[in-house]
């Protein structure tokens, strides 16, 4: 499980590289991605990165819960969507 | 020190350019975040995106705990995207 959120953040980087050509600030996906595959508490660390106010980290505390609604079937099934959505970026 | 402060000021024209660097995904984000549109109207508007029945209620799922949020909170997530657009990790985008 410690590996997993190195792991990720690479990969969504890579990806975005590869894909994006450097059209998209990796950030968003790495953000979007964490919100919806991280652990609560490493979405947190990935916040406190951007350094909010505590209202807005709150908010996406919120938003986090509600995410983990999902089953994780769920999530990946969206993290799929996004993944085409973010192909769109070397359109533009 | 004078080198420091000659990076320091050459970065600035890079952090005031931060951005998404892609408009198409800040919409999408300002869509999602946005509680008058339906989980339908929401996946409809995305349909090239997505391929299956299983996609597409993940995401209305997804969209409708979003709508289920406060007035406040979802506009203070859309102030966390922006304060992600204009960082310094977006100061090349």
């Amino acid at each position: 499980m410690r590996l997993f959120l190195p792991v990720l953040l690479v990969t969504l980087a890579l990806y975005c590289c590869e894909v994006s050509a450097g059209t998209i600030c990796p950030a968003i996906p790495i953000e979007i991605g964490a919100m919806f595959l991280a652990p609560k508490p490493m979405f947190a660390r990935i916040l406190r990165l951007f350094d909010p106010s505590e209202e807005v980290f709150e908010a996406e505390m919120k938003a986090k819960d509600a995410i983990d609604v999902l089953t994780t079937k769920e999530k990946l099934l969206c993290m799929k969507i996004v993944g085409r959505l973010l192909k769109e970026c070397v359109k533009n | 020190m004078k080198l420091v402060t000659v990076f320091m000021l050459s970065a600035l024209p890079l952090y005031c350019s931060a951005g998404s660097g892609c408009q198409f995904i800040e919409d999408i984000v300002s869509k999602t975040i946005d509680a008058s549109m339906s989980p339908a109207e929401f996946t409809k508007d995305l349909e090239a995106y997505i391929e299956t029945d299983a996609e597409e209620n993940a995401f209305q799922k997804m969209k409708h705990l979003f709508n289920s949020q406060s007035k406040e909170t979802l506009a203070n997530i859309q102030e966390m995207m922006t304060t992600v657009y204009n960082s310094f990790w977006c100061a090349l985008y």
